[in-house]
């Protein structure tokens, strides 16, 4: 569903001009029923090329390994049982999404269903086709991350898979494509000014920075989501709402997710590069700095204080 | 009585299997089955309340909207708090965005492609009631492909 918003041209034609032949997609194909059956059959003999699967949702292995959670209708076998069926088959596999990718919402405590991703399970390597798994191509399953990815995100992989421009080196340690994991979902925050004075939101719809109080953790996520429009613009933080991280394993795990936890006043979660005693000097020095403007905003719904007239290097 | 199993379905957000009974050529008995189970309120339990604003919407990505307005209706019954007017009002103009958002994505997406000219699928072992005109393979293809490039640009 995320990626039908991708471009101004849509999905279908970005497929074409990326020559990908879409084989079948359960919102978008005609073939259904036996036709379907008939395509998986198919590909799982070896008898129709397989160049990029993609698998959405966590791979379910309950109950008991048995995978029964969730059968593919019609086939009387499980997805769990496709996707080790199929993986083999695959050029290159994909995980769109973080379900597909660590296990995600769907394996949020107590994983009622045992919700795995297809290389890695939480943060811990594995999943649902084991850590050795390589598809044709030698690459590790690619993690299109993020609870929903940006269709960019999704569209400009398959694309670079697709023209084989994607290699090991461009992968981080979770097998994350690096043209949008080497980013951080704070890089270019429409709040970027509240942050920068520690000017921080109280309370929701407040207008000043998320991470001190309202529990954001776009400073330690991956991701260009401040520099990609969302449905047409804005993001989650220019919308008002934390970052939750969905692009990390595991992020389901956090409880509470909208307060900041804190040690003595101070948020646990700091940038993951940044010393801590650092940040305390600069968060103590920039307060004391702040302006006027940037402190009376911060606590409010919509600007009260406008830039003065003097501002701007008159 | 033939017993059929109809499944993978095209063009439907979620998953679901179908099986028939047929007897003599006709459906006697129509059964639904979901085959995907989650357990999201068990995820819920023991967790902040405010955690059902991240979780409740990822129940379904074409849904998520309303999925969060049922938690914020449960959790304000919780707390016995009257909403702010003007949040009221932004959360439904989101809410109805969603909607009218929904309706064009089942409308061209799932819809549209199967009608007007595509008789439903042939269930083998059943009789066709109705007489509607078949086209050819090629043609619904093209159709189909105007058509979503047309709604999505």
């Amino acid at each position: 569903m995320a990626v039908l918003e991708e471009g101004g041209r849509g999905w279908f034609r970005a497929l074409g001009a990326a020559g990908i032949d879409l084989i079948w997609h359960p919102s978008v194909s005609l073939e259904t029923g036996e036709e379907v059956r008939d395509i998986l059959a198919a590909v799982e003999s070896g008898e129709r090329p397989l160049d990029i699967l993609c698998v959405e949702g966590a791979v379910l292995c309950g109950p008991d390994g048995t995978g029964r959670f969730n059968r593919l209708a019609g086939t009387g076998r499980t997805m769990m049982d496709w996707v080790r069926a199929l993986a083999p088959r695959a050029g290159v596999t994909v995980a769109i999404g973080s379900c597909a990718a660590f296990g995600g919402i769907a394996a949020a405590d107590p994983d009622p269903t045992d919700a795995r991703g297809l290389q890695w399970r939480k943060s811990a390597a594995g999943g649902a086709l084991g850590s050795g798994y390589r598809s044709r191509s030698g690459l590790p399953v690619i993690n299109v991350a993020g609870c929903a990815p940006h269709p960019g995100w999704i569209m400009e992989t398959l694309a670079a898979l697709a023209a084989e421009e994607i290699g090991a080196g461009d992968l981080d340690a979770f097998g994350r494509p690096r043209f949008f994991a080497d980013h951080l979902a704070h890089h270019g925050c429409s709040r970027n000014e509240f942050y920068e004075y520690k000017a921080s939101a109280e309370r929701p719809s407040d207008r000043g920075c998320l991470m001190e109080h309202l529990g954001c953790r776009a400073t330690q996520a991956v991701g260009d989501c401040n520099q990609r429009s969302w449905n047409g613009g804005g993001s989650c933080t220019d919308a008002g709402y934390a970052c939750v991280a969905c692009t990390a394993p595991a992020f389901e795990d956090v409880t509470g997710f909208l307060a900041t936890p804190k040690v003595a006043g101070i948020p646990v979660g700091l940038p993951s590069d940044m010393p801590k005693a650092w940040f305390v000097a600069l968060a103590a020095l920039s307060k004391s700095a702040t302006p006027k403007r940037v402190r009376e905003n911060a606590r409010k719904d919509r600007i009260t204080v406008p830039p003065g007239r003097s501002e701007g290097g008159k | 009585m033939t017993r059929l199993v109809v499944g993978p379905f095209n063009r439907v957000e979620g998953d679901l299997e179908v099986t028939l009974d047929v007897v003599e050529g006709v459906v006697a008995e129509a059964r639904v089955t979901t085959p995907l189970y989650r357990g999201f309120e068990q995820m819920l339990v023991g967790r902040p309340s405010s955690d059902a604003l991240v979780i409740a919407p990822r129940i379904c990505g074409i849904c998520s909207v309303s999925q969060s307005m049922a938690a914020v209706a449960a959790l304000r019954a919780i707390g016995g708090v009257e909403p702010a007017e003007n949040g009221v009002i932004a959360a439904n103009v989101a809410h109805a965005a969603e909607n009218i958002a929904d309706h064009l994505t089942h409308f061209c997406l799932f819809f549209m492609p199967t009608s007007p000219g595509r008789p439903m699928p042939a269930v083998p072992g059943t009789r066709r009631l109705s007489s509607a005109s078949r086209r050819p393979r090629a043609a619904r293809r093209r159709s189909i492909c105007r058509r979503a490039r047309g709604s999505w640009r």
